[in-house]
């Protein structure tokens, strides 16, 4: 399943448990929805640049095993942007349940 | 060998065309950045792809498949990256900024001088003789004043201007074009000099030809650029309408 729009909430929460490289995030993402959440990797990137930009989350570089990797990492504003968005997204998910529920 | 070897360097033809599709007309740092990510996510992907028993060629197929297209990824990345179409012509308004900075000194300086002869030319209450003595006056400026604090005076204005470009460019994260920068300051020391020359030798036609020379060689795209940057500013929802 293809949830326009949620990436960059999925993003902020897989990265509120620990800072991770962007492979790492798909695949945490991909597991954690046990595979029903999925999406195009390629479109992962634009995500984390956007929110980078933005200021949820940073990037630092790292030579790991002789290999630049570009771990990313929440922020002060990511950690509140997270929140906000978490209660939205609650609201949300709640009011397709009840119109869900009432048509059965 | 020679076959793993050509089949390897067609993989590589490969993911490096999806990075130059998803990349393509951005500005050049963020192609690097894209190009140094892609790389990465392909190593790491076709690691894990092999240590669950694929080939490198199904691993290879698999990765294409999960990275989808090029197409909506460079969309999706020109939605953040200066497009580098908007970059040059940012630079080229940039360019008649910086001249217009330097012209606009001669004309405040003027004003000071003789204020009242610049309100009549404003109000074009002048004739041409009236026209060619401002123009004489405007750009004779620097023989008026001492040169220390002229050079003084345009050292503060342009280190003033640079401070609010680097500014720019760090508050919107794109790349701060180093050579346009050479290019701009290179043109303002020019035009500069150039002033104080002519005005030292009170050679009036040099600097209007000048003028119009830069001015008519950076207008339009000076408005092309106003005209992007205003379909930027629309697509970042910095403005809206």
């Amino acid at each position: 399943m293809n949830l326009k729009g949620t990436l960059p909430l999925l993003v902020l929460q897989t990265l509120a448990q620990e800072a991770l490289h962007g492979y790492a995030i798909a695949q945490r993402i991909k597991a954690r929805s046990e595979g029903v959440l999925d999406f195009k990797e390629g479109t992962l990137y634009p995500t984390l640049h956007a929110l980078e930009e933005g200021g949820s989350i940073e990037a630092n570089s790292v030579v790991v095993d002789g290999r630049i990797r570009h771990i990313y990492r929440l922020t002060d504003k990511g950690n509140k942007v997270l929140e906000a968005q978490t209660l939205e997204w609650g609201r949300i998910a709640g009011a397709v349940n009840s119109v869900l529920a009432g048509a059965r | 060998m020679s076959e793993e070897f050509s089949l390897d360097t067609l993989r590589r033809l490969d993911i490096l065309n999806w990075i130059d599709e998803a990349s393509n007309g951005l500005e050049p740092i963020a192609r690097e950045k894209i190009e140094q990510q892609i790389l990465e996510h392909y190593g790491d992907a076709l690691a894990n792809y092999r240590s669950s028993g694929d080939n490198r060629e199904i691993a290879h197929l698999k990765i294409l498949q999960d990275l989808g297209s090029s197409k909506i990824a460079r969309h999706k990345y020109s939605k953040i990256y200066f497009p580098e179409k908007y970059l040059e012509s940012f630079k080229s308004f940039d360019n008649l900024a910086s001249f217009f900075l330097v012209y606009s000194i001669a004309l405040v300086y003027f004003k000071i001088e003789d204020f009242n002869f610049g309100y009549y030319l404003i109000s074009e209450q002048v004739d041409e003789y009236g026209r060619q003595h401002f123009m004489e006056k405007a750009t004779q400026i620097f023989s008026t004043t001492n040169i220390l604090s002229t050079v003084l005076l345009i050292f503060v204005i342009s280190l003033g201007y640079l401070r609010l470009r680097m500014w720019f460019s760090k508050n919107h994260d794109h790349n701060y074009n180093w050579r346009a920068l050479f290019i701009s300051i290179t043109s303002l020391i020019i035009v500069t000099s150039i002033q104080i020359i002519q005005s030292l030798n009170s050679v009036y036609f040099l600097p209007s030809f000048l003028f119009w020379l830069i001015i008519f060689s950076n207008t339009a795209y000076a408005f092309m650029s106003i005209k992007l940057l205003l379909q930027y500013a629309k697509r970042k929802k910095l403005i809206g309408w």
